[in-house]
């Protein structure tokens, strides 16, 4: 390599991918893009070759396979735009099949591999191009008359490329007849892509020079966008200096309960069975943050947009003149049409685009069973974990199967997730259904230890004196205490 | 200059021949067929045959007998290793029966050696 060349990064073009590959690709190295039919792996050689293009980097693709015309027309519906990259077009023409221009009597690597070869230098030479794409190199394996000839063929033409000064990306299409072990060694570095029935993942196997993600991180091909990665969530990532203010709620006997609030940056789980107002007294809240002029984002699960403002609106927490003054954006999500990276990418984008300070995702059972995927509960963690970090104040609405009885903070093993859980529960006072609030947990400060009558009217969440006149209250049957 | 008969069913197989013996400063007569075997052998002459035998039946045979009483050294061209072919090959006059794909520089050996 000449000392001429410096190595640094450039961009892989790919929204997401750069972030994982902590820069790009390096310049002047050869990147294996691997992955069976349809993962996406010329997709990620456009989006590459583009990106040379935008910046006037003279880019070539060469093909084996596809025609030149597919390739761009398949390129146009994905939105992108390849009008000044070139093209080598290698790939059979319909003749070969028409004029029976098959052949056995020598093998292809004597008859084409010089004309290919010839092809391909004549090209390079008179472009200069700084970004090449390969597509496939598993074609030249049957230009080669074994194995140690291909090895040495493919090492010599990634050389000859990267010392013209060209960043090289080729793919393979690794098979049991011809599997791709020998290219994974021979590259600089390898993008693995895999479809399963949760979605696409991307993994980076090797990248000499740097470090990178590790891990699984999911992809989408979209019309007009092409390739999204999103890359795993990175709890530890810290862009603020945290500061654990209290954040009141606004009704002074729950700030009396948490001992003057929940701390700012700290993840709750306000736990209860179902209609006990859970996500009502989030929304408390998040109106009392809106007062302080600070932005929340409801992701609801479960519930409408329309029934969340209607019910806030009756309880009088007024969620559409939040909406209007943009101190709160309800997000409905839809089932499975998110994968975990990809609803963590769209929250994280959402924080550091809108400086906001409250997430409230409603429900954790919701979010379960709407994001599609596997280790739904460690990636919920990591993205907690994400926001904490951040300075986001996070709640988590958590229904608990029962209503009265046996006691749980959550129907999945959460509560390791949470600084704070704050428990709703329903009791029977004569006959009557009512409900409590408690604090369970609150990691950074103390709480006062008694269960309050916790109501919701049309004034808003109303929490009476502790309840000291009873006991065996979270059973659900307080029993009074005699003499109180 | 050397004149070479070439025989195959494919024409992509006599292209290829003709390119590469022309490289090496033969010339050469394509046959695909009996009929142009039957031309070539009644009005033209060869140094060396080389018939790739696939696709044509066992009256391929009679044609090695005929070109093997003209005195002129010939090749049978197969597509695998066949002992049948072999005994056959041999009993006709053949000097060998080489298996494709032919490896272009062990080719230009053998012919140059017959020329």
């Amino acid at each position: 390599m000449p000392e001429k060349f410096q190595k640094t990064k450039i961009s892989s073009g790919v929204k997401g991918l750069d972030d994982i590959l902590n820069g790009g690709y390096f310049e002047y190295n050869s990147y294996l893009i691997a992955g069976g039919p349809g993962s996406g792996k010329t997709t990620i050689c456009l989006h590459f070759l583009e990106e040379g293009d935008k910046k006037g980097e003279p880019s070539l693709f060469i093909t084996l396979g596809e025609k030149e015309e597919q390739i761009r027309k398949n390129a146009s519906l994905l939105g992108l735009n390849l009008k000044n990259v070139e093209f080598l077009d290698l790939s059979p023409s319909a003749e070969f099949f028409t004029e029976v221009e098959s052949y056995d009597i020598f093998s292809p690597a004597e008859v084409e591999r010089e004309p290919v070869t010839r092809a391909i230098k004549n090209k390079i030479e008179s472009l200069k191009p700084k970004r090449v794409a390969i597509d496939s190199m598993t074609q030249f394996r049957y230009l080669s008359t074994d194995v140690f000839q291909f090895r040495k063929q493919v090492l010599s033409f990634l050389r000859f490329l990267n010392e013209s000064g060209a960043t090289v990306l080729f793919t393979a299409e690794a098979s049991s007849d011809a599997p791709d072990d020998d290219l994974r060694f021979l590259a600089d570095g390898i993008i693995d892509l895999s479809i399963s029935e949760i979605g696409k993942q991307l993994e980076i196997k090797k990248f000499r020079g740097s470090d990178y993600l590790s891990g699984k991180h999911y992809y989408e091909i979209r019309n007009g966008y092409g390739i999204v990665v999103f890359p795993r969530i990175l709890p530890l990532e810290k862009k603020v200096t945290l500061t654990f203010e209290k954040l009141p709620s606004g009704v002074p006997e729950i700030d009396e309960l948490l001992y003057g609030g929940i701390e700012r940056g700290t993840v709750t789980i306000i736990s209860g069975p179902s209609g006990t107002g859970k996500t009502t007294l989030g929304m408390q809240f998040i109106k009392e943050a809106a007062g302080r002029g600070e932005r929340s984002v409801l992701y609801t699960f479960e519930e409408s947009v329309e029934k969340i403002i209607e019910r806030s609106s009756l309880v009088n927490i007024p969620v559409n003149q939040m909406i209007k003054k943009g101190t709160l954006e309800i997000k409905k999500i839809e089932p499975l049409i998110f994968t975990p990276c990809s609803f963590a990418s769209m929250v994280k984008e959402d924080v550091e685009k809108n400086k906001t300070k409250i997430v409230m995702l409603d429900s954790t059972s919701g979010y379960k069973l709407s994001v599609r995927g596997s280790e739904i509960t460690t990636h919920l963690h990591a993205l907690c974990k994400y926001l904490s970090n951040n300075g986001v104040t996070v709640f988590l609405p958590t229904e608990t199967k029962n209503i009265t009885g046996d006691f749980q903070i959550a129907q999945e093993d959460i509560s390791y997730l949470a600084d704070n859980v704050i428990i709703l529960r329903y009791i029977e006072v004569q006959g009557e259904l009512r409900r409590a609030i408690g604090v369970l947990k609150k990691r950074l400060g103390d709480f006062e230890k008694t269960l309050r009558e916790f109501q919701i009217t049309k004034y808003g969440i109303k929490v009476g004196e502790p309840l000291k006149n009873m006991r065996n209250i979270l059973s659900g049957s307080p029993v009074l205490v005699k003499g109180k | 200059m050397a004149t070479i008969l070439i025989l195959s069913k494919l024409s992509k197989n006599l292209e290829l021949m003709a390119e590469f013996f022309k490289k090496q400063g033969f010339d050469s007569i394509s046959a695909s067929s009996y009929e142009d075997l039957d031309r070539i052998l009644s009005s033209l002459s060869f140094d060396v045959a080389l018939l790739d035998i696939g696709g044509f039946d066992s009256k391929i045979w009679h044609y090695c007998e005929k070109i093997n009483k003209h005195g002129t050294p010939f090749f049978i061209i197969s597509a695998v290793k066949n002992p049948k072919i072999d005994k056959e090959g041999l009993k006709k006059g053949a000097r060998g029966v080489l298996v494709k794909p032919l490896v272009m520089k062990e080719l230009n050996e053998i012919i140059k050696a017959l020329v």
